[in-house]
């Protein structure tokens, strides 16, 4: 399916349906190793869902399942009424779906501001056709890309880095412009696996600034996280996974006087 | 029947040396992750050390051994010295491949150099006597291609199931952090497994060049196609699944060959490999790596 | 030497489009293409043959060859040779279609390998097709009488100038970057909703189709075409040059060719032969093209030009607003 048409397609129908995220039965093996194990939940639409527990609960896995990195053994994914559990990955993304990667993904070769324009949808140049004979459109629409990434860089302080290779950041910032192209894909959904690592103090600030700004704007987001300050500082609801299951969902406060999730951490 | 029986018979011998061949290039790749284009020569430089051995007066079968010696050092060299190091410095897949397309290019070009562009013949006494085995007529010289074959397999078997350095060389290929970390020392246990992969495919070499009695600097460039095929769709990585392979490209080649004409019998090989990529386009048997991303 | 310059002129023409084809796939969209070459012949037996038409009579006589099962599709220079390249990029869309599916990059290398190797062994065994091993002789070229004449090399310079201006046109535009995105990550572009197989086999198409022409181009100044123009090694000749010059570099790509294409392949002609082992200089020339090769990979993966991002990014000028600046900067473009 062309990008531009499912993406359409998929924004059409998630104007009339009052769609969230949904997982229904979902599981995952490798091998003997169960990773998920019968999953389901919902996903609140324009709220923050962190996903915490200790190593190995799924939490990863899971995310991977939604965004199609890995497709499901059993189970099924929903997304704005529809039944995207067959859709890859560039359809999804297409549809509005980002994620963030856990080691950075950063595309080295491509300068800073390169990694930003990559993210636009709907580029007329993105074709050898478009690149030779539709330059007008394009230059048009590159300019003003340009114009709005490069406003964004200058919120985040990354403006100086625009024409720099993106390999030469550090890697609090390369993780700031991983963040900053997942906005610029302008979202629907995004999914943020493990955001704040190797990342400095002062930047985990802005980047929860970033990240409270777009659910302000309606984006769902949903982050696995390791780090409980910065889900107590973000996230509307928590989700507690351990051993490929949901052991909990409610409020950080809640979550605090489950026995459950006490037994999962420590037990 | 008797024609499909007769295919049965010839496809053993073909079998034997396209699966010598497949493990070899399989191993490789198991090892250290590169897909060698160059693993051709390994059966190219087997004969062709046979032959100088001969030229120095060694004959045929104290020759082929000691060939066979040759380029397995001459495999762990060419690991030592050239693919490991690369890779080390960061240097990906696609360019790699690239390194041992050149170095192929540059062993056929140099045995060119050295021998002359003639092509040569490795035979015994009686190599080309007919036997009949009930309903299959082979020659002695393709018997003891099967029979060498088979030992090879078996022996190679014991080594990886049997032998300390045979299962490291399988820890190594399945984790090789894991192995690093128990201890297991991966630059002794690759140069081993080279070893060995190069030793069989001058063994395939060998046999290739008695049971069909010519060679020339090509010889291993010409078998590409029919070995390539057969570890790719037992899994790349997999060495049962390369003798399977091997098994399934001698036959259909040679029914291919019998119906059609021996000068199609490349297009059966091909259509093999289109059926694995269109149903599986990495491998039909499963690969032992994930899929890889280029850095 | 009129006639030798003219010849090198051409061979580098041919040599740079086929060039510029490999290093759109391999340099700038990390597109492994073991059998390139092959496009090349396909492209050099479309133009030949059409170039031969319907004298399958008068050949049967001279020379014996047949070729295209006896149809007649005699088609005149230009078209001949643009028919090549529809054709090439047909074939490569086809092949494409399974081949760029694969999620690793260097089984598609080995599948174009076994590909090219079966399309080799059926095109030098089935005699109607293209004359089998033998080849295409006598091929007629264009604007010319009996000699290779300014009048071909001035056509075969419009074409490497036109090849230029789409190549870069598509490597300074956004598909350049989405290009070089999946050659580095291609798991990122996926999930910022592109298809990285549809780049490929966008890619893969449009790079073969520069194959396909430039053995159209080349065939109508050889006059014949067989299928030892085409072995296997000689991809390494096309390689060379696109990793020496500079991957991901059209500039390098065009110098690369020049160096390797014509430097090393005429300059080894200046040797004097020793007729006693004759085979000794071409052997020893392709020792040294694998060593270079090798050893530009391992010390110099750049290339001699190494590969620049487009320059339409900005740089930092105080005293102007961002906005200003953008105008300014993409206003004073041509």
């Amino acid at each position: 399916m062309n990008d531009r048409a499912a993406r359409s397609k998929a924004r059409q129908t998630g104007a009339e349906l009052a769609g969230a995220l949904e997982v229904a039965g979902v599981s995952r093996q490798y091998g003997g190793v169960v990773a998920v194990s019968n999953c389901s939940m919902r996903f609140g639409d324009g709220l923050i869902t962190g996903i915490v527990g200790p190593n190995g609960a799924g939490k990863s896995t899971l995310l991977r399942l939604i965004s199609g990195d890995v497709a499901p053994n059993q189970g099924q994914i929903f997304w704005r009424g529809r039944d995207i559990t067959k859709w890859p990955v560039h359809e999804r993304a297409a549809a509005g779906m980002v994620r963030t990667f856990q080691l950075g993904s950063e595309i080295p070769g491509l300068t800073v501001l390169e990694n930003l324009l990559l993210a636009c949808q709907g580029n007329p140049g993105e074709s050898p056709i478009g690149a030779l004979f539709r330059r007008g459109a394009w230059t048009a629409f590159e300019r003003e890309a340009t114009e709005r990434a490069l406003i964004l860089l200058e919120t985040i302080g990354l403006r100086k880095y625009a024409s720099s290779f993106a390999g030469s950041l550090s890697g609090g910032e390369k993780r700031l412009l991983e963040v900053a192209r997942a906005m610029t894909a302008q979202p629907s959904l995004l999914l943020l696996d493990e955001p704040m690592v190797g990342v400095s103090f002062v930047m985990r600030e802005t980047l929860i600034a970033m990240f409270s700004q777009l659910r302000d704007q309606g984006v769902t987001c949903v982050i696995v996280e390791h780090a409980l300050d910065v889900i107590e500082k973000l996230c509307d609801v928590v989700v507690v996974m351990a051993e490929g299951g949901v052991i909990f969902e409610g409020t950080m406060a809640d979550m605090r006087s489950h026995q459950g999730v006490r037994d999962a951490y420590l037990g | 029947m008797n024609l499909f029986i007769a295919a049965l018979g010839f496809s053993l011998a073909s079998a034997a040396v396209i699966g010598l061949a497949a493990v070899s290039f399989t191993l490789q790749f198991a090892v250290s992750d590169i897909i060698n284009l160059a693993a051709g020569e390994f059966l190219t430089l087997g004969a062709y050390l046979t032959y100088a051995a001969r030229l120095i007066h060694i004959p045929l079968w104290p020759g082929a051994l000691l060939a066979i010696l040759v380029a397995g050092v001459l495999g762990v060299a060419v690991n030592h010295f050239c693919f490991r190091p690369l890779a080390r410095r960061g240097v990906g897949p696609f360019s790699l491949m690239v390194v041992t397309f050149a170095l192929s290019i540059i062993i056929q070009n140099m045995l060119v150099v050295i021998f002359g562009p003639s092509s040569f013949t490795l035979q015994f006494g009686g190599s080309t006597r007919a036997i009949a085995l009930g309903a299959f007529v082979l020659t002695t010289a393709q018997l003891i291609t099967i029979a060498v074959a088979v030992f090879a397999f078996a022996a190679t078997w014991i080594v990886l199931h049997r032998t300390t350095f045979g299962i490291s060389v399988r820890a190594v290929v399945n984790s090789p952090s894991l192995a690093r970390a128990s201890g297991i020392h991966l630059e002794r246990i690759s140069d081993g497994a080279w070893f060995l992969a190069a030793a069989l495919g001058a063994v395939a070499g060998i046999a290739l060049t008695v049971s069909t009695s010519s060679a020339d600097s090509q010889l291993g460039y010409n078998y590409l196609l029919y070995f390539m095929p057969a570890a790719f769709f037992g899994g790349m990585g997999k060495i049962t699944g390369a003798v399977i392979g091997a098994a399934l490209v001698a036959f259909a080649t040679t029914v291919g060959s019998l119906a059609i004409g021996s000068q199609y019998e490349n297009v059966f090989a091909l259509g093999i490999l289109v059926v694995v990529i269109l149903i599986k386009p990495d491998g039909l048997m499963g690969t032992i790596r994930a899929p890889q991303v280029e850095h | 030497m009129e006639y030798y310059i003219i010849t090198l002129a051409i061979i580098f023409c041919s040599d740079a489009v086929f060039a510029l084809g490999l290093n759109l796939q391999y340099g700038l969209c990390g597109i492994m293409n073991f059998g390139y070459i092959f496009f090349y012949a396909l492209g050099a037996y479309v133009a030949g043959a059409a170039a031969l038409g319907s004298q399958h009579t008068a050949l049967a006589h001279s020379t014996g060859e047949q070729f295209l099962f006896g149809l007649n599709v005699g088609l005149p220079y230009p078209v001949n040779v643009l028919a090549a390249a529809v054709i090439g990029s047909a074939a490569a869309s086809l092949v494409g279609l399974t081949l760029m599916r694969s999620l690793r990059a260097d089984f598609a290398a080995l599948m174009s390998v076994a590909l090219f190797l079966v399309a080799y062994g059926v095109i030098g065994n089935l005699t109607p097709l293209f004359n089998g091993y033998l080849g295409l002789s006598l091929i007629p070229t264009p604007l010319s009488s009996g000699e290779p004449s300014w009048g071909y090399l001035a056509c075969c310079v419009i074409i490497l100038i036109l090849v230029v201006v789409i190549a870069v046109g598509i490597t300074t535009s956004p598909m350049g970057r989405r290009m070089r995105a999946v050659r580095d990550r291609p798991d990122v572009v996926q999930s910022l909703g592109k298809s990285v197989f549809r780049t490929r086999w966008t890619v893969f198409v449009v790079g073969n189709g520069m194959a396909a022409l430039a053995g159209a181009m080349a065939v109508l100044f050889l006059t014949g075409f067989s299928p030892s123009a085409w072995a296997f090694a000689e991809t390494l000749n096309v390689y060379t040059a696109v990793i020496v010059g500079g991957s991901g570099s059209n500039l390098g790509t065009l110098l690369g060719t020049l160096l390797v294409g014509v430097g090393v392949v005429q300059g080894v002609l200046f040797l004097p032969p020793d007729n006693s082992v004759p085979y000794l200089i071409p052997s020893l020339q392709w020792v040294v093209l694998g060593l270079v090769t090798i050893a530009f990979i391992a010390f110099r993966p750049k290339g001699l030009v190494p590969e620049r991002p487009p320059r339409r990014v900005m740089v930092d000028r105080p005293g102007r607003s961002i906005v200003a600046r953008i105008q300014g900067k993409l206003g004073a473009r041509p």
